[in-house]
């Protein structure tokens, strides 16, 4: 009875020591101090495939820089790609980025929350570039625009300063829906939702799996900033909506650092990657499918997943106009070619216009008179005849 | 499609005739060439107008290099056959005497060009 005591006392105590030293939660660890973002993918020329990846230091958020093309791995549908990985880096591409910023404003947000929000917002239009554009949108009871798809310029300042209340329900998914909608009116193709948000939902008419699905299907990643300002209940709502979109997430008890995390956050969009690959292996078939990039660097390894749609590439309406044109004018070359080459070969014979007014037989110029009702039994001329009499 | 329909006996025929007009035709004579490597070959003449030559349009097409497009015409009416020659560049002849219109009698050895016939009425 003793021993069996001590066998369960030693069992117990090695189970604790198991799990004290992690040695089952091994594959957590390996991605302790690197962390991997796919924002966006792009596979409207597939199997091109364009990816924009972010890969940044968990210890302080910053993004990596050094990081060259041998430090990625693409898996697609779980095999690896065999195609050459392109990794440029983002910022000295000059693609443009196009920004929507929200704004949480709604009654518990006034006065200083809003403030820092607004700040943040500044801090951020500052930090843009000649090519990009930022949009601002509200929400609280409402969606409100305040403005759409502007360049940097001194007039938006004055914009974000009037930012105001708009009732005291956060109507958070119709805002993110509202807010992925208006960028397909838009053609830049790197798009970046960032929220400013305690988490708070109430009487959205969306639900978050339609947010999800209609994020998805537009391809943008949000990044969103948590404030947590009664308690950090509701930040998993967003928290969640930035991991499956690919975006990042902070949250913040201070909400003076907002202008520091907004910061954060851009440097790491400025800052990542832009892998460029061909997946042969898998068709265009419209379908959803799965892609994996990893990255290894100096022993450490992280990874991420996500999905993207394999495109089937449309044939342009022009194409299709060219080869109906190409097709109609080939059909009216060789009618053309038809009726021509009788009429050159008729000519050769010896033919003209002229014809039998019995047989209705062609006739030769230099006939005297219808060969084949000379010497055939003609049904017509048999026809005339019985007239005539 | 853009080609010529010959009859069975190889006669040119415009692709609207279901018969061929030559063949309907009775047959009133032959020519039998004497010389060439075509020797013993046998042109069929058939009642009416009968054109000889190079030319497709032609009712007897003999394809040799002294014979012009429309070398002569050979016309058989009320069973009497004259031969005329159609401004041709070797020339027509009738038993050695080259003409421009002449009637032809059976066992007459006709020249067109380097090659002679012998012509059979029938």
């Amino acid at each position: 009875m003793i021993k069996s005591i001590k066998f369960i006392l030693i069992l117990i105590l090695f189970c604790s020591y198991l799990i004290d030293f992690n040695i089952f939660s091994e594959d957590l660890t390996k991605y302790e101090s690197i962390s991997l973002r796919i924002d966006q993918i792009i596979s409207d020329n597939f199997p091109n495939v364009f990816a924009y990846v972010s890969v940044y230091n968990n210890m302080d958020n910053k993004p990596l820089h050094s990081l060259l093309k041998s430090n990625f791995i693409v898996y697609a549908d779980g095999k690896e790609i065999q195609s050459k990985i392109n990794a440029e880096n983002f910022y000295y591409t000059e693609e443009a980025i196009n920004y929507s910023v929200i704004i949480s404003s709604n009654g518990l947000m006034s006065g200083f929350p809003i403030e820092h929000q607004q700040k943040a917002c500044v801090s951020l239009m500052e930090s843009l570039r000649e090519q990009d554009r930022i949009s601002l949108y509200l929400f609280g009871e409402e969606v409100k625009t305040v403005f759409e798809f502007e360049k940097k310029n001194e007039t938006l300042l004055e914009k974000i300063s009037k930012v105001e209340v708009l009732g005291f329900n956060p109507r958070l998914y119709d805002v993110l829906i509202y807010t992925a909608r208006r960028f397909s009116e838009n053609k830049i193709k790197r798009k970046i939702i960032m929220i400013m948000s305690d988490g708070r939902e109430v009487g959205s008419k969306y639900n978050k799996e339609q947010v999800l699905n209609i994020l998805s299907e537009t391809n943008v990643p949000v990044y969103s900033i948590g404030m947590i300002l009664m308690n950090k209940n509701n930040l998993n709502r967003i928290a969640s909506i930035s991991d499956n979109t690919g975006g990042g997430y902070i949250y913040t008890w201070n909400i003076e650092e907002l202008p520091a995390i907004i910061n954060i956050l851009n440097e790491q969009i400025k800052m990542s990657y832009l892998l460029k690959f061909k997946i042969n292996k898998i068709k265009p078939d419209d379908q959803f499918h799965q892609i994996e990039i990893k990255v290894k660097y100096k022993g450490e390894e992280a990874g991420f997943v996500k999905n993207f749609i394999a495109k089937k590439i449309p044939v342009p309406l022009w194409f299709k106009i060219i080869i109906a044109l190409l097709f109609v004018l080939i059909f009216i070359g060789l009618i053309i070619l038809l009726f021509a080459s009788r009429k050159i070969s008729r000519k050769k014979l010896g033919i003209s216009n002229r014809k039998c007014t019995v047989c209705k037989r062609r006739m030769k110029d230099d006939w005297d008179d219808c060969i084949f009702c000379r010497h055939l039994k003609v049904k017509n001329k048999k026809k005339k005849l019985i007239l005539n009499n | 499609m853009f080609g010529h329909k010959t009859c069975k006996n190889g006669h040119i025929n415009d692709s609207s005739w279901d018969v061929c007009p030559v063949c309907i035709s009775p047959v009133c004579g032959w020519l039998v060439v004497m010389n060439t490597e075509h020797k013993n070959k046998v042109f069929t003449i058939h009642e009416g107008k009968n054109k000889f030559g190079t030319g497709i349009d032609c009712e007897i097409r003999i394809l040799m290099e002294s014979i012009s497009r429309h070398h002569a015409l050979f016309i058989s009416k009320d069973s009497r056959y004259y031969l005329s020659d159609l401004n041709s560049v070797t020339g027509t002849y009738i038993n050695s005497r080259q003409i421009t219109s002449e009637e032809i009698i059976d066992n007459d050895i006709v020249k067109l060009g380097d090659v002679e016939f012998k012509f059979k009425c029938l």
